[in-house]
């Protein structure tokens, strides 16, 4: 289902978009109401965050920023305004939100009608779990830029972590009538009517946000939670095997550019955050190739072998495990097809036959580790411990340095009350 | 499972999981703000009972001049190892059988990979020695009985539970640890002995909660003990803030190790059934661990609070198996359907519709979470409705209990709270240790809402600390719930409530088989006269890494009648004991087998 699919509330989106850009900036928090000559505007100081310890690039951005305040305090009002937000910026960038939050609320009460300042104000407000103060700078940013559909959805996330699910819905329910943030808006109003106890309306919301973005694996487990209240179990249970870690996205580029790339060091984490979002468009473009492939030649097992891998390290298991059969009907013969589906099922609870895939894996290639290991795995998981030991211990003489197999074979064999033999007793940290 | 394509796989596992990723992974590691005025706004508070004089401190520390004199060492050399910041657990245990509480505080002790254990900072068991003067006042006291005791920590600990498995009438106390794990065998006579080897109940590996219960329902408690991680200083990884900085590493850095379920033969032996009951077939990080029956056949069920990922709700399947189902069943994720670093929990029927709803506490920016049990294997996420997760988004908790502190009738909710990421204010001012955070009280308002009254319950509420466990009980015996709160390299804190007799309780203790051991798991319907039941529990687990008082305490406010309580025995079998079985305003032991069966 899509936005066109609820003319309703597409009606009331509109009403409700309306509504937000009509919002009179609340009344103000720290800083001076807007209005106020900005010459005569106080600003509020900036905390000393300790940069003993950081990374010396990221040090650097640090004191600069603190310059940047210090000489703010000399300069006209807009040259100012834009001095506390950067100097912001670079806090909450390094997640400081402390000394974050009072110099983009400097900025914002220099600078009334920017609204990135009130935007990144919200996120500093929000990150110290401060959520009423986060709340009136997203209701600013929102009412100072039209349209601005990242800024609804923030807001709606914020009313409805503060409870007040009617104030989400109205965000949500404007949100929807921007094709980028449809499918936020639909999960966003999926997670309210589950709330309400309206499983069926939550379910339906639920259903079209992975219709509208079905990459958005997170989205299962709350589909299974109403399916499940609805009382359809199996629905339940194929949405449960079907979660992934992929959250809802939608643009947001004053985020993009905050998280932009540090060449230094301290920025590990969102540089290898970018990395995996690059990969992530990698193998979403790998796994629409893919797709166009299998219909010139459906009958080519590495198209579908490639696209389960796709599909299964985008999170969509439903998926890879229909290419992997496919991989297994047109070449039951081919080890890697039963390996990856004999893995995957196993994986996703289907043990008994994911086992019976790994067996004529193994029966295929009796070398093949991975198929051994997998099997033996896949059997103890199962309780089937005599079985799994025989294959672990057949893996073990023919790697003897496979440390992880020596480990699993340990604890099966303690668990069968069998004392490991002396030498495999303490198997060396993985 | 292992991957043919391990650099794809990782793609795709580690994924970001949020609309933001690189900001929600801030938001995750953020610290929370130094003092709770700026972090949380004041709140609406109920009345907390009604019944406390205005002004007065609900909960007072009197650890010191109780002569409960303990701190933790965490053993901290600066390389920010990850387990010094996660313990201790501290227990509540009538080791004595005299009635009154005694207390078992966990210690850490030097770390590293060439520490070696401090016998001067050692675990203490601190025996209750109060007393009543002739004036009717309390007298609070506690020795130090650790060396009579002969208890001797194998290593750097962890938490500890309390359970009798062998029906000897004397509970005895199970330690966890990084890397070990002990049994220790209450002789009845003050000093116990290390049986782990014999009892065939050693845990090699970081646990750090667990939980004594019968399974099943052979009579014998068996032993569930929560993993954490598989750690190794040789490979412990180096983390960092956002800004570079140093920092202690999350639970992602590391692989998670199954809990291990030790069936007890009846033997004084146990058997790690892990395997055979079908725990392997999901785990993570498990940090909190409760033993309930959730689904009200009669069998307990176990649940599994994983740090930073989906919890587990284990199904008793009556054959010696559990079923995993968690994710369908609501109680697994948050309501935004990310995972949370979960690690207190308890079981309580706050709600008081006959079912036990479990609470939680998470991670800074994650907030505690509540979920509520609706009958028929389903939980309803009640965080955001009953304005617990709102309240707790600054704060990183850990000891977590329902506990009716003002006897109202209703379950509270009190959580002790210390961060695992450096606050940066505190950091700034150069605390060594920047992860103090304070405590919170929540009142529960009768309408599936809470209200949190911290600013009521006395200044210990607003000492900043980097507390970890906590064990719930009535340590007077005056019929309040009382807290010995275990912090992280500091000082043990012993939180007297002061709202004693100032409404109606009834206090239980429920024993099973003979001499009589505490029946962990029983369920207790408390029959009042024109109003609805109560449920309450036996209970020594739940909280973090810590044990708590097993009887059973419930609040009757300024109504005292009761007109019989109906119990709930673990074996399954269920009785009657009507009014005159029981008394008000006191403790009552009731024995399985002496009530009227009921159907």
């Amino acid at each position: 289902m899509n936005a066109g699919g609820w003319p309703e509330l597409a009606r009331a989106g509109l009403l409700a978009l309306a509504a937000l850009a009509s919002l009179a900036a609340p009344p103000s928090l720290a800083a001076p109401a807007s209005g106020r000559a900005p010459a005569a505007t106080k600003t509020q100081p900036v905390p000393r965050v300790d940069v003993a310890g950081m990374e010396p690039a990221v040090r650097e951005k640090i004191e600069a920023a603190y310059r940047a305040v210090a000489a703010a305090k000399t300069l006209p009002p807009a040259d100012a305004a834009a001095s506390f937000g950067e100097a912001g910026r670079t806090f909450l960038r390094y997640a400081l939100p402390h000394a974050a939050l009072p110099c983009l609320e400097n900025a914002a009460a220099l600078a009334p009608r920017d609204f990135r300042w009130e935007y990144f104000a919200g996120f500093a407000a929000k990150l110290k779990g401060d959520l009423e103060r986060a709340r009136v700078h997203f209701q600013r940013a929102v009412a100072l830029k039209s349209p601005f559909p990242a800024g609804i959805v923030r807001l709606g996330d914020i009313e409805l972590q503060r409870a007040d699910l009617a104030a989400a819905e109205r965000a949500y329910t404007a949100a929807l009538t921007f094709p980028d943030t449809t499918a936020a808006a639909h999960f966003g109003l999926g997670r309210i009517a589950l709330q309400r106890g309206d499983a069926r309306r939550a379910a339906e919301h639920f259903e079209a946000t992975l219709a509208a973005q079905p990459a958005a694996s997170i989205v299962h487990s709350q589909l299974a939670i109403a399916y499940r209240r609805l009382g359809q179990a199996d629905k339940a249970a194929k949405e449960a095997a079907a979660l992934g870690k992929e959250a809802v996205r939608f643009p947001d580029q004053l985020l993009e550019d905050l998280e932009e790339v540090n060449p230094s060091t301290g920025v590990r984490v969102a540089t290898a955050i970018r990395e995996l979002q690059e990969a992530r468009i990698a193998l979403a473009k790998a796994a629409q190739d893919f797709r166009e492939a299998a219909n010139v030649d459906p009958k080519d097992i590495r198209i579908w072998l490639g696209l389960g891998q796709a599909q299964e390290s985008l999170g969509d298991a439903g998926g890879a495990e229909q290419s992997y059969r496919r991989a297994v009907e047109i070449d039951p013969e081919n080890l890697v097809a039963r390996l990856k589906l004999g893995t995957l099922l196993a994986q996703r609870g289907a043990r008994g036959e994911g086992i019976e895939q790994l067996q004529l894996a193994v029966r295929l290639r009796p070398d093949s580790k991975e198929a051994r290991f997998n099997l033996g795995n896949a059997l103890a998981q199962e309780g089937r411990l005599a079985e799994a030991e025989t294959e672990l211990a057949a893996l073990v003489k023919m790697a003897p340095q496979d440390r992880e197999a020596r480990a699993l074979l340990d604890q099966l064999r303690q668990d069968l009350g069998k004392q490991p033999p002396a030498k495999e007793a303490s198997p060396p940290p993985r | 499972m292992r991957s043919l394509a391990p650099t794809l796989l990782l793609a795709g596992a580690a994924l970001a999981s949020s609309g933001a990723p690189g900001l929600a992974g801030g938001l995750a590691a953020a610290p929370p703000p130094g003092s709770r005025a700026a972090a949380s706004p004041p709140r609406a508070a109920g009345a907390p009972g009604g019944k406390a004089a205005p002004g007065a401190a609900i909960f007072s520390d009197r650890a010191a001049e109780a002569g409960l004199v303990f701190t933790h060492v965490n053993g901290m050399t600066g390389k920010l190892y990850m387990p010094e910041m996660m313990g201790p657990g501290v227990a509540l245990i009538d080791y004595d059988n005299d009635g009154r509480m005694d207390v078992f505080l966990v210690q850490g002790g030097p770390l590293g990979p060439d520490a070696k254990p401090d016998p001067a900072h050692g675990s203490r068991l601190f025996h209750n020695d109060s007393w009543t003067g002739p004036d009717g006042k309390r007298h609070l006291h506690f020795t130090d009985v650790t060396e009579k005791s002969g208890i001797r920590p194998a290593g750097y600990g962890m938490g500890v539970a309390v359970g009798d498995y062998d029906n000897d009438g004397y509970p005895d106390l199970y330690l966890t640890g990084l890397g070990w794990a002990q049994l220790w065998h209450n002789n009845g006579d003050g000093t116990f002995t290390d049986v782990t080897a014999k009892s065939g109940t050693a845990n090699p590996h970081w646990g750090v909660s667990a939980t004594f219960f019968d399974y099943d329902r052979d009579g014998f408690l068996d032993l569930y003990v929560g993993n954490y991680l598989n750690y190794s200083f040789e490979t412990a990884k180096s983390c960092h803030s956002a800004a570079g900085k140093p920092s202690y590493c999350g639970p992602v850095v590391s692989d998670a190790v199954p809990g291990r379920l030790f069936h007890n033969r009846g033997d004084g032996t146990f058997e790690d059934v892990t395997a055979k009951a079908g725990l392997l077939g999901a785990y993570g990080p498990g940090l909190g661990v409760v033993a309930d029956d959730f689904d009200g056949d009669g069998w307990p069920d176990l649940y599994v609070a994983n740090d930073e990922s989906g919890n587990q709700l284990w199904i008793n399947q009556h054959d010696g198996t559990f079923k995993e189902i968690a994710l369908v069943a609501g109680c697994a994720l948050s309501p935004d359907g990310n995972t949370q670093a979960s690690m207190g929990i308890d079981a309580g029927d706050y709600d008081g519709d006959g079912r036990d709803d479990l609470a939680m506490d998470n991670l800074t920016g994650e907030g505690d979470a509540l979920y509520r049990n609706l009958g028929g294997q389903l939980f309803d996420d009640g965080s955001l409705a009953s304005g617990l997760r709102q309240a707790s988004l600054p704060f990183t908790g850990f000891g977590l209990a329902w506990l009716d502190y003002d006897n109202d009738s209703w379950l509270d909710l009190l959580v002790v709270n210390g961060a695992v990421l450096q606050i940066e204010a505190q950091e700034a001012a150069g605390d060594p240790l920047p992860l103090r955070q304070t405590k919170q009280l929540f009142h529960n308002l009768g309408n599936g809402r809470f209200a949190e009254v911290s600013a009521q319950a006395g200044p210990v509420f607003t000492l900043p600390e980097v507390s970890r466990g906590a064990a719930f009980g009535d340590v007077d015996n005056d019929g309040s719930p009382d807290v010995v709160v275990a912090n992280n390299n500091g000082p043990a804190r012993l939180l007297m409530n002061n709202l004693g007799g100032k409404a109606h309780w009834l206090g239980l203790r429920l024993l099973t088989g003979k001499p009589g051991r505490d029946a962990l798991g029983a369920r207790v319907e408390i029959l009042r006269p024109g109003q609805k039941s109560l449920w309450r529990r036996a209970r020594a687990d739940g909280s973090y890494a810590s044990a708590n008082d097993p009887r059973v305490l419930a609040g009757l406010a300024d109504r005292p009648a009761v007109s019989g309580v109906v119990v709930h025995w673990p074996s399954g079998r269920i009785e009657a004991f009507d009014a005159g079985a029981v008394k008000v305003d006191a403790y009552t032991t009731l024995r399985e087998g002496t009530g009227k069966a009921q159907s």
